[in-house]
């Protein structure tokens, strides 16, 4: 059964930190605004961090990994092609929940790839562009930050930054002794109360839940303001399809609630926030005779360029009491000493590298995992065991190249809980990034090693991504080489628009939530600025 | 998470298996001394994510009387199965308050920075180096 619901100005699918900016910028500005998110609220009081046995909850049921986890509200993936694996969580405020708050711009060249290093394309937009919506997001979201970095253009932040702790100033000195750059953490985790924000307690466990409601995840960053505002948010909401008129212009979406029955949501402008799976996923799905190959799939790229940046971690291990059961985690430090491209290291482009402290005492005990049986068991575990809380991870986030191959399709056989095509995922590590992947590996080792790391321990790969989900909606200025505009609207359907992370060209090797909120911005408010062509009334 | 349930008999065959895989020493409590060990088994087992068939075939695998040698053998024979129990004795454990105690981890897991806390790391002129060297980004208004 059909059930038809009212119109509305904008309908928004995907309720993540692209969905919740467009829903609070466009409902603050009178349009009427539906979000449809599959997921629901998570309340900050079942964020498993809270509980001594956090890390065992983090096995299954509060696995980053949707496949892993398997609720209701996740859709399943086909893994069969993938080499990393796309994590991330349906629900309010998307992945941020489980995000670490790493607040990082992509600098000037990430804007110029294909000029300064001959490869990749580079995008309709610069830096320059993009600036004054960082700035925007960075003062509604309190991030907290140090100014001055020379690695990038000016900037600064509304909050101070968060101490380094011992293990910071520990981590500094040896990249001081090292010549290399680095720089405070940035993190969109106030240090003081803010909006509806705590004040950051130092609980270490941003990456599953803030148990003290202190980090900006997008359900209590811009949400309750978007509500405020006037927004509708429905969770439980799995939108399949979305429809078109004689015209070609999207007309509504159709959704599916939690007890199966399917609902029509008519609008003027359908938004797709639902990231760089989600929304070739449902773009795909979204076929008719005007568009046989997907909604908004002229290009054939919906779906192509996958960027999932590839992560790899060395972890070391300190005789030094450096209390780090403390956070936040979040990020201590970063350095982008080998950021931009230095072709003598045979690759192009390059990582960033950020240090957190490790609360978890399971995490260590498994590196050690490999060890015979006398030299991980009995007394021995007490020789790895006293360094909990004497442990620093260095993480490499590693820029991968936009490569058509590497592509979201709708899986033939597996689907989700409504019987909806589930995405495949296929994606291979380039020669580039393996590369890339070395090396940032090896420099991560010395990092640790000028630190004074009495042992270093190196993970060359995360099977898990790290859920930036980037580049299969690419935008451009030309409709056969990009799916969207400079502005996010789709080259083949004037009224419909992506705004999450698929429209990135480059992935650049930087946390990209800062990039997509930004984007975000600009593109709502130029809906609005152009909401007369779009028949939305302003 | 598991919805297994751990029988008396569970617990103390898991129990002597972490007798023998943590013992105490001179500066870690002994399973022995951790007065709560049997619900902070329970409380693991019921958050990890092994499911129910292979947690109960792993316990059935731990030798009555097990000792290091048999749990060394059961480790050998049983890699998968032994790395199971392993996690959850560990866990467990590690859980306890005795032994994060001995571990210098604060019961209270809250804690806000001072506000002069950043500051006085940078006047140490740990950021000096890195400052005085300029920027380090590429301008693409000059490229």
């Amino acid at each position: 059964m059909v059930d038809a619901l009212g119109h509305t100005d904008v309908v928004i699918i995907g309720a993540g930190p692209s969905g919740a900016v467009t829903a609070h910028t466009l409902a603050s500005k009178g349009f009427s605004v539906t979000c449809l998110e599959q997921g629901d609220w998570i309340s900050p009081a079942d964020y498993p961090g809270n509980r001594p046995e956090y890390e065992l909850l983090l096995q299954q049921k509060w696995s980053w990994n949707p496949n892993t986890r398997g609720r209701p509200a996740d859709y399943p993936m086909n893994l069969d092609a993938a080499e990393v694996t796309p994590i991330m969580i349906a629900g309010v405020g998307g992945s941020s929940v489980f995000y670490g708050a790493h607040w990082m711009r992509l600098p000037p060249s990430d804007f110029r790839v294909r000029t300064l290093d001959g490869v990749a394309d580079d995008w309709p937009i610069d830096y320059y562009d993009l600036e004054p919506f960082y700035n925007r997001v960075d003062e509604f979201l309190g991030v907290a930050g140090l100014g001055g970095d020379p690695a990038y253009p000016p900037q600064d932040y509304r909050m101070p930054p968060h101490p380094l702790g011992k293990g910071g100033m520990l981590m500094a000195a040896g990249l001081n002794k090292l010549g290399w750059h680095w720089w405070p953490g940035t993190n969109a985790i106030p240090t003081n109360k803010f909006r509806n924000m705590e004040k950051c307690v130092r609980w270490g466990v941003c990456e599953t839940g803030c148990p003290a409601g202190a980090k900006a995840s997008f359900d209590l960053g811009y949400w309750p303001h978007a509500r405020a505002a006037g927004a509708r948010l429905i969770t439980g909401a799995r939108v399949r399809e979305i429809t078109t008129d004689p015209q070609g212009r999207a007309d509504a979406v159709i959704w599916i609630d939690r007890d199966g029955r399917e609902h029509v949501q008519k609008a003027s402008v359908v938004v797709m926030a639902a990231n760089g799976v989600g929304t070739p996923r449902l773009l795909l799905m979204s076929k008719s005779a005007r568009f046989p190959e997907g909604l908004g799939n002229s290009s054939g790229l919906v779906g192509r360029n996958l960027m999932l940046h590839p992560n790899n971690e060395v972890l070391g291990l300190y005789d030094e009491d450096i209390e780090s059961w403390k956070g936040p985690a979040g990020q201590l430090l970063y350095s982008l000493q080998f950021y931009e491209t230095d072709r003598s290291r045979g690759f192009l482009r390059g990582s960033k590298v950020n240090l957190m402290p490790v609360p978890g005492i399971l995490r260590i005990l498994e590196h050690f995992d490999h060890l015979p049986f006398g030299k991980r068991w009995g007394s021995a575990i007490h020789d790895i065991g006293k360094y909990a809380g004497r442990a620093l991870s260095l993480a490499g986030n590693i820029e991968d190249l936009p490569e058509e191959h590497n592509r979201v399709t709708l899986d033939p056989v597996l689907t989700d809980s409504d019987g909806i095509p589930a995405p495949r995922i296929e994606y291979r590590i380039s020669e580039n990034t393996q590369r890339n992947l070395d090396f940032t590996l090896d420099r991560m080792a010395e990092m640790h090693e000028a630190a004074g790391a009495a042992h270093i321990l190196r993970q060359p790969l995360w099977k898990d991504a790290p859920g930036h989900l980037l580049g299969t909606a690419r935008m451009g200025d030309d409709p056969e080489r990009s799916v969207v505009d400079r502005f996010g609207r789709s080259h083949d359907v004037p009224n419909l628009f992506i705004v999450d992370g698929s429209v990135m060209v480059t992935s650049g090797g930087l946390n990209p939530t800062a990039t997509i909120a930004a984007l975000a911005l600009r593109c709502a408010e130029h809906i609005a600025e152009t909401a007369r062509f779009q028949e939305v009334a302003a | 998470m598991s919805d297994m349930t751990l029988a008396p008999a569970d617990i103390a065959l898991l129990t002597r298996l972490a007798d023998v895989l943590i013992p105490g020493t001179a500066d870690m409590p002994a399973v022995g001394e951790i007065a709560d060990y049997a619900d902070l088994l329970r409380r693991a087992v019921a958050a990890c994510g092994y499911a129910a068939a292979d947690l109960r075939a792993a316990i059935d695998m731990i030798p009555a009387e097990v000792d290091w040698e048999g749990a060394k053998a059961f480790s050998e024979a049983r890699p998968g199965s032994f790395r199971i129990l392993g996690v959850i004795v560990s866990a467990a454990y590690y859980m306890a308050r005795p032994v994060l105690d001995r571990l210098k981890f604060p019961d209270d897991r809250r804690h806000p920075a001072a506000d002069d806390e950043f500051a006085n790391e940078y006047m140490t002129g740990i950021l000096d180096p890195v400052t005085e060297r300029g920027p380090v980004y590429r301008d693409t208004r000059q490229a």
